[in-house]
């Protein structure tokens, strides 16, 4: 079975978030535990700064091969009212890309995204979704309309993605309080939608950091007393912070004197200045407060492993995967007695009613002064954790795939005619110059997996010795030939052209049917130059290759370790396929490529 | 007076406003005021979103192929030339 995962929610600014662990953790699950099934990733290449990351995090669990990058037509974030119909033609060409990969299933790991980031996302708008599926994180948006679908493009946005929801073959939900809300508020059948539980990472262990680390940690963020501790993963009204902040302020003076309420958080200046505001109304000291900002996973198990108490008072998760992280790390924890909460906490007698700030402070004081329950929660942490795993998580989640791909027949991908007929027919959809244009682009790049990688040579950057070996290669070789290009900066950027007929015939290469216009270069195809030309270099700081790199163009890069080779963080060196020294190099390559037809 | 007109001079002026107004609004304090006001206007905090959205440059181009109608690989040609017919078909 070919799955086919969009990997979009480890790509946009959810990489930050839980979306993005879940879509990773779960991704490398998938990989671990695919067996005979072949795992394809799909990346948006408008999301380019992480295209580059996920390519060199999956290198060597998937074949690059299998990693494809979609690049949409333009500016698609829908927030931008000239980008919308851009985006309703983005994922109609989308689709169509996934389609030729000719899945057997496609798993899209976050379906809402494209408001702010120009992702693009969407199931059955082109081509039928009874094969795809969706991870269902929640319906917070839904369900709390008021708050967070505020105007109507926004609401316009969410209903568009349910719509999607409801024509995927199945949602794949990260608890069973998501499944059982899903099935509730979209009226879906139970059968169309399976929990596949959630995990923490694996760096989330009991196994305490050395007294010296924890005595670092708490003096770099100001902690002086035992600590209180909330990581509430966002700062959403429903994330409660404002009502732990009130409880903290409730507790008896001898608890709230010993300690100080640490809420981890990424906090812009606005809402640290709430929250600061808010605390002085409920009667705390500064000192009382520690506030982080944003703090990184090693810090952060730290602060766990620090805390006297964990406290969770959301008011609505669709997992909550903050506190499963404090309890691995051992930390004792309360939670709210509130949707998936104490599916995660599996503890009565750690959940409070978090509408109360008084039941709040009630259970926080009642934890803090009674040992042998503080010792009960530290204890049940490690184990509650441990039900959960990635292993698990991607167990079921494949067991899920392999019953969709058999309950459905898979759908064909839609003819080229077909797909031009659903671009025309976009309402709105400029047929100006430019959106045209960025539209053929888009069309270009679509997958070809019958397409035999092409072999191009960019003869200007080339050495004598190169192009001489090429030269011989090919007239003993008459059925394998080699595209000749020449790097140019016409038009204020660089690119490749093929090369004149002129310069083909002086350096004894065929030359190509097409002289002197721009070429396409195509995923999977070879490209054989010289890091230490000057064009190179200034074509590199463009960006060019970078941009190759990331389309899947294999990069063969002479060098000459005699002379200086470049370091640092954008050296060009790092994007080779492979680096040749000497003739005998060369000819391996061309070996491979043309004897064995890939590389 | 025509609704559109007047739509485009303010989206216009609001514009020239901005650019006057950048370095100004890039002071903390002030950013953190405008934050505060426009949490209690989301409906005006959207629009002045999405014309910030709008006037902002264009993304870099990830072609690396000029961006020029005349200058097409003749793959991109392909596509281009069979979308303008599509394009035309549908608008005549």
């Amino acid at each position: 079975m070919r799955i086919v995962i969009d990997l979009q929610g480890a790509q946009t600014a959810s990489r930050f978030r839980g979306i993005g662990r879940y879509t990773m953790a779960l991704t490398r699950g998938i990989v671990r535990h695919a067996a005979h099934h072949e795992v394809w990733l799909v990346l948006n290449g408008a999301l380019e700064e992480s295209v580059l990351e996920l390519r060199r995090t999956f290198a060597g669990l998937v074949p690059p091969e299998r990693i494809r990058v979609f690049e949409p037509p333009g500016r698609v974030a829908e927030r931008d009212p000239h980008a919308r119909a851009r985006a309703r033609a983005a994922e109609i060409l989308r689709e169509h890309f996934i389609a030729l990969l000719a899945p057997d299933v496609v798993l899209v790991t976050s379906l809402f995204e494209g408001y702010v980031d120009d992702a693009v996302g969407s199931v059955g708008r082109f081509v039928d979704g009874a094969r795809s599926a969706v991870i269902l994180y929640d319906l917070i948006p839904l369900l709390n309309a008021d708050t967070y679908l505020s105007t109507p493009v926004l609401q316009q946005f969410y209903m568009r993605k349910i719509d999607s929801l409801r024509r995927a073959g199945m949602l794949l939900a990260i608890s069973d309080y998501a499944r059982e809300e899903a099935i509730q508020a979209l009226g879906l059948a139970p059968q169309a939608i399976q929990a596949i539980s959630t995990a923490v990472d694996e760096t989330f262990t009991p196994t305490l950091l050395d007294p010296d680390a924890l005595e670092s940690i708490r003096r770099r963020f100001g902690v002086t007393r035992a600590m209180v501790m909330c990581a509430p993963g966002g700062y959403d009204p429903r994330k409660n912070i404002f009502g732990l902040v009130k409880a903290f302020g409730l507790l008896p003076p001898p608890i709230r004197a010993s300690h100080q309420l640490l809420i981890a958080s990424r906090l812009s200046p606005v809402e640290r200045a709430e929250l600061e505001a808010h605390a002085v109304r409920c009667k705390l000291d500064p000192a009382d407060l520690v506030l982080t900002g944003y703090v990184s996973d090693a810090d952060l198990i730290g602060l766990y492993q620090a805390a006297a108490l964990f406290v969770f008072p959301s008011l609505h998760e669709g997992f909550g995967l903050p506190v499963l992280e404090a309890m691995a790390c051992g930390a004792p924890a309360i939670g709210s007695n509130s949707t998936s909460i104490p599916e995660v906490i599996g503890l009565e007698e750690a959940m409070f009613d978090p509408h109360d700030p008084q039941a709040i402070a009630d259970k926080i004081a009642a934890v803090l002064s009674d040992p042998a329950l503080h010792a009960r929660l530290r204890a049940h942490g490690p184990l509650q954790a441990e039900k959960f795993s990635w292993d698990h998580t991607a167990r079921r989640a494949l067991r899920a795939l392999e019953a969709l791909a058999a309950s459905q027949p898979a759908p064909a991908a839609p003819s080229y005619e077909a797909l031009l007929d659903a671009l025309a027919a976009v309402p709105d959809l400029a047929h100006d110059d430019i959106t045209t244009l960025y539209l053929a682009t888009c069309l270009a790049g679509m997958p070809d997996l019958a397409a035999q990688p092409r072999v191009y040579i960019d003869v200007g950057a080339c050495g004598a010795s190169i192009l001489k070996t090429l030269s011989a290669w090919q007239s003993t070789n008459p059925h394998m030939s080699f595209e000749p290009l020449m790097l140019s900066n016409a038009g204020g950027v660089w690119h490749y052209r093929y090369a004149d007929s002129e310069t083909a015939y002086a350096l004894g290469l065929r030359q190509s049917s097409h002289t002197k216009c721009v070429a396409s270069l195509r995923f999977g195809d070879l490209l054989i130059t010289c890091s230490n030309s000057p064009t190179t270099s200034t074509a590199h700081q463009s960006g060019l290759y970078t941009h190759l790199y990331r389309s899947g163009i294999n990069m063969i890069f002479s060098v000459d370790r005699k002379r200086d080779i470049p370091v640092g963080p954008d050296n060009i060196l790092d994007l080779a396929h492979q680096l040749i020294e000497t003739e005998k190099d060369l000819r391996i390559v061309l070996d491979n490529c043309f004897g064995c037809n890939k590389i | 007076m025509n609704r559109a007109l007047l739509r485009r001079a303010a989206i216009r002026a609001a514009r020239l406003l901005l650019n006057v107004a950048r370095p100004a609004l890039r002071q903390p304090r002030l950013k953190r005021l405008i934050h505060a006001a426009l949490s209690l206007a989301p409906g005006l905090r959207q629009r002045l979103l999405a014309l910030a959205a709008s006037s902002a440059p264009l993304p870099p181009r990830r072609s690396h192929v000029p961006l020029d109608s005349a200058d097409l690989s003749p793959v991109v040609q392909q596509h281009y030339d069979a979308l303008r017919r599509r394009f035309d078909a549908r608008n005549h």
